[in-house]
């Protein structure tokens, strides 16, 4: 490891008096109505921008006192430090004892940067090119199937961080996908898409790209023993042998390569990970293979230059001006001193379709601790429950909850500015990309200042028995404003993303790289599954035994 | 601007078209330099006319070197060009520099009169406007003066054209008699001559054509539209019958038929007719391909679905990789590395272009498995040549069989008939062969040691 300071070496924000005077603010009644009536330049000062990202925070239940405070606190846990340990590798997961290098994979190839006797870097790149040269053999037509036959889809079978990451990215990205090759996302255990997927899909063009960094992730191994036996089937009809059929149709992409040999990947088709990128962190890596193949290995690297633009930003730019941790600080904010323990991302764009999902397991499972890095238990509030849809959609689903119901929830609405330029027949287009825009804008400015948003709203409520057309406001928001969502903006804003969380981990003084709490879970479903193929068994406690008696029953 | 003006061309210095006045006074002024213009340039001369032929000097001499293996129009062409019965001359800038030679003359000079003005459309949709030589033709002072297009253009657009010029005696004459390998014959004997005309029952004012006429096995005249739609509608109609035959053969390989055999009994039925059933590689060329292409923007621009067609070309474009995928499977992929022997190259027996030929796909799949390629084609070997003169894994041979000592297989793309196989030479190596054109014979392939599978046939 380098010498610069894992995570657990740095003073914990909690004890800084930043915190109690941050705990003593928020105490205050918080109203964006009087903030915006009392200081019409706000807004001036509570937006900042970044490369094509454009940040209105002023809808936070802000002052400048209490962004004063917060970078204070920011300081006092020298978050500098704990960026410069995330950037130079040093073992900031602690737990696992690593570093957490994501930033690394789009690192530029004249950048340096050795940890341990590992150049980074070379490694990064050798892989990079990889990723190239095995996308362009895609793409190209000269990968071929068992009979000869160039592909036509690629399954990328994959859970959590192997299915999330590439699945947002491509979704985003299809307007730069220049090949008729389809990218498909396969990730459920029960195999009700692979089920779905097959049905449709000709054995002989058909490449599976097995995403698992363990290559042990049983959701993963028991799709692709689906995938190979559906192969089989056909192969052997056309005299294709199994070894044919592993040969050329399977990609392994893995940190094990020992298991994918086992399990048969041909060690020319195997793509390296290594040990310190997290699967939620991975898709810059050659998890990134299918937005590579779908997008072309140039559009991926302008994804990867898009997230590097970010990475300087937030390793460069003052705190006071600087996104991620500008985000980051607002949402321990919420979280910790407001209490808001609900947030919800909203983009107004289809094509940010998964970002929502993406950013759920991003946020969550990286910042759903209640310990700190020396295993003391928190007391102060970590993560909010994250979750989002298409804004539009939510409008229709649950903006009800967010307008008028009883829990406090803050927002992110993302949106393009845009969009549908480089049509030529598309009046039409824009005008509903014009819609969408301005719901958005409308949506947050209810959500901020509630009836007083329109001026005579409250005139409409003429007695109590109105009050079920009352909307309270004060739902806290942030606007994220993307020029044009290209492969480089794209880059930048999930990686925006990732050092948000990396900052609101640095402030809670928690590990946001190991999710120990979905270990428990995969070794008690061994357990029941052993269970449920034996007779009898009151292993369990009551319920989960009567469960599965019922289960037996009618299996 | 007088016809010596046109030696004032500055790109394309030309000597006085009216030089040479010992064969016949009647000039016949052909602008293009496809092989269709050439053609109609030699045939045209062995009747007896003069011939001025307008086209940019490069292309048309790179043509006449890539149709180097039709050697009787070669010959006839240097005969003619000698003696000047033709006389080719660069394509001024502009239709009215063209027109202005011959009508701005002296009214003593007798070697001024022209007898038909022939445009080889696709040669010269690159160098003039489409309005301005219509404009040019309609400024003419020679408006009685024949005036004929060929080439292949998106249905109705010839008949557009026609109705633009301001002149009577407007014609269209597709060449679907040409046959690549035998184009002066085929032309001086054509199997079909259709010809479009803008006005009804004028083909009299083509008497100069008339020998032609005379000599076609069949002929039809009929409005500009019709024969336009007629032209594609009979290319297209071949493209089928090749698409269907190559479909049929997937399914004999599987049931052990020679879809050879097959193709010949189905030829004997009056109703189905031989032509166009032999199985093989698909259809390359210019013709079929470019006419397809056509047909799909003819149908894009009307909104018009036209599966069959589509099922057409993509089975023709599949087509041209079945080979590989025969070969991938015999070796079950393991094919990095390897040599392997290429026979023919052009897109048929007997032509030397390459166009549309199934040789590149192959050529470009073999190389990107790292595979050493042995070609020969005698007759394509100038244009594979030129294509690919950077491929270190491009080796041109001279010799069919001297190499195949260093070969793990061979492919046939195009192998003339009259050449005999030497079976015996063949079975010393004994390797497979992946016969993309069907070019063996059942007892040819009876008689390997080796390997043998053909498209929709095997040993």
């Amino acid at each position: 490891m380098n010498d610069i300071k894992g995570n657990n070496r740095y003073s914990s924000a909690r004890n800084s008096k930043y915190w109690q005077q941050l705990q003593e603010l928020a105490a205050q009644p918080w109203s964006l109505d009087k903030l915006f009536t009392q200081d019409a330049e706000r807004t001036s000062r509570f937006s900042t921008q970044a490369g094509a990202l454009y940040m209105d925070y002023s809808k936070q239940c802000i002052d400048d006192t209490v962004l004063a405070a917060l970078l204070s606190l920011a300081d006092s846990c020298d978050l500098s430090g704990r960026i410069e340990s995330l950037l130079q590798g040093a073992m900031v997961n602690t737990s696992e004892e690593r570093a957490a290098l994501h930033t690394a994979l789009r690192l530029p190839v004249n950048a340096k940067l050795q940890v341990g006797t590992q150049d980074v870097v070379t490694d990064v790149h050798q892989s990079l090119a990889r990723v190239a040269r095995l996308s362009e053999r895609v793409r190209s037509g000269i990968w071929r199937g068992f009979s000869g036959k160039a592909i036509t889809d690629v399954v990328n079978i994959g859970v959590g961080g192997s299915d999330l990451g590439p699945l947002m990215a491509t979704t985003a990205l299809d307007e730069w996908a220049d090949t008729a090759i389809e990218v498909h996302f396969v990730s459920n255990m029960d195999g009700t898409q692979l089920d779905n997927l097959l049905k449709h899909l000709n054995p002989e063009t058909t490449l599976f790209i097995i995403s698992s960094k363990s290559f042990g992730t049983v959701d993963t191994l028991s799709n692709a023993k689906t995938a190979l036996s559906w192969l089989l089937a056909t192969a052997k009809l056309r005299a294709g042998t199994e070894d044919s059929v592993l040969r050329r149709h399977f990609i392994g992409i893995s940190a094990n390569s020992e298991k994918m040999s086992a399990w048969g990947i041909h060690p020319e088709h195997q793509l390296q990970l290594w040990e310190w990128v997290g699967g939620r962190f991975s898709l810059w890596s050659a998890i990134g293979l299918a937005i590579a193949i779908r997008i072309g290995i140039d559009g991926f690297k302008a994804l990867l230059a898009g997230a590097h633009s970010m990475d300087e930003h937030f390793a460069q730019a003052d705190f006071a001006e600087n996104l991620p941790v500008l985000l980051g600080l607002l949402a321990v904010w919420n979280s910790t001193f407001l209490q808001v323990n609900a947030h919800t991302v909203l983009p107004y764009d289809g094509r940010l379709e998964y970002l929502p999902s993406y950013l759920t397991q991003l946020e969550m499972e990286s910042n759903g601790k209640s310990v700190t890095l020396h295993g003391e238990r928190l007391d102060y509030d970590t993560c909010p429950i994250l979750w989002g849809e298409i804004g539009s959609n939510a409008q229709h689903a649950f903006y009800q909850l967010l307008h008028q119901g009883t829990q406090q929830v803050s927002c992110d609405f993302i949106a393009c500015v845009r969009r549908y330029s480089d049509k030529a027949t598309n009046a039409s287009l824009q005008q509903q990309h014009e819609l969408s825009l301005a719901n958005c804008l409308a949506q947050s400015r209810v959500l901020a200042f509630g009836n007083a948003a329109i001026a005579d709203a409250d005139m409409q409520i003429a007695s109590d028995a109105d009050k079920y057309k009352y909307y309270r406001g004060n739902q806290p928001s942030t606007t994220l404003l993307i020029d044009e969502l290209t492969p480089h903006s794209l880059g930048a804003l999930i990686a925006l993303y990732e050092h948000k969380v990396y900052v609101m981990a640095s402030i809670w003084d928690i590990n946001p790289f190991d999710q120990w709490g979905v270990e428990m879970g995969k070794q008690m479903a061994e357990s029941v599954h052993a269970a449920m193929q034996q007779e009898g068994g009151e292993q369990f406690d009551s319920s989960t035994n009567q469960l599965l008696q019922h289960i037996k029953l009618l299996s | 601007m007088s016809a010596d003006a046109i030696n004032t061309h500055k790109h394309k210095p030309a000597p006085n078209p009216f030089h040479n006045t010992a064969i016949n006074t009647n000039v016949f002024v052909l602008v293009g330099h496809s092989i269709e213009a050439i053609t109609s340039a030699v045939v045209l001369a062995s009747l007896g006319h003069a011939v001025h032929l307008y086209a940019d000097k490069d292309i048309l001499a790179q043509q006449l070197q890539q149709y180097g293996f039709e050697h009787h129009l070669q010959a006839l062409w240097q005969m003619y060009d000698q003696q000047q019965q033709i006389v080719s001359y660069g394509l001024p800038k502009s239709a009215d520099e063209l027109i202005q030679c011959y009508e701005v003359a002296n009214d003593n000079d007798e070697r001024k009169s022209v007898a038909l003005y022939w445009l080889f459309l696709d040669s010269i949709s690159s160098v003039w406007l489409e309005d301005s030589w219509i404009t040019a033709f309609n400024h003419s002072h020679e408006q009685a003066l024949p005036l004929i297009m060929s080439g292949i253009k998106q249905l109705g657009a010839v008949a557009a054209l026609s109705k633009l010029l301001q002149r009577a005696w407007v014609y269209y004459l597709p060449f679907v008699f040409l046959k690549d390998g035998d184009a002066y014959s085929s032309m001086l004997n054509p199997s079909l001559w259709l010809l479009g005309e803008k006005t009804p029952n004028s083909s009299h004012h083509l008497h100069m054509l008339q020998p032609l006429m005379q000599h076609a096995r069949a002929t039809h005249h009929a409005d500009i539209a019709t024969i336009e739609f007629a032209r594609s509608s009979i290319m297209a109609m071949l493209a089928t019958r090749v698409s269907f035959m190559n479909e049929m053969s997937r399914l004999a390989d599987s049931h052990q038929v020679d879809i050879q055999q097959v193709s010949h009994i189905m030829g004997l039925d009056e109703r189905v007719g031989s032509s166009y059933l032999q199985a093989g590689w698909g259809f390359g060329g210019n013709t079929l391909p470019t006419e397809l292409l056509q047909l799909q923007q003819s149908s894009e621009a009307q909104s018009l679905a036209m599966p069959l067609l589509q099922s057409v070309i993509h089975i023709n474009e599949d087509q041209k990789e079945l080979i590989f995928r025969k070969f991938w499977q015999y070796f079950d992929g393991f094919i990095d590395n390897k040599t392997v022997m290429i026979w023919g190259g052009s897109y048929k027996a007997g032509s030397g272009r390459t166009a549309e030929s199934a040789i590149h796909p192959l050529l470009a799949l073999l190389w990107s498995y790292n595979i050493r390629t042995l070609v020969y084609s005698d007759k394509a070997q100038t244009e594979l040549a030129a294509l690919y003169k950077q491929q270190p894994l491009l080796e041109l041979i001279n010799n069919p069989y001297q190499q195949l000592n260093e070969a793990q297989a061979i492919f046939i793309i195009s192998w003339l008939s009259e050449n005999r196989l030497d079976i015996a030479k063949l079975n010393e190596q004994a390797m497979p062969i992946f016969d993309g054109q069907n070019a063996l014979s059942r007892t040819q392939i009876d008689g390997l040691v080796g390997d043998y599978m053909g498209i929709g046939r095997a040993k």
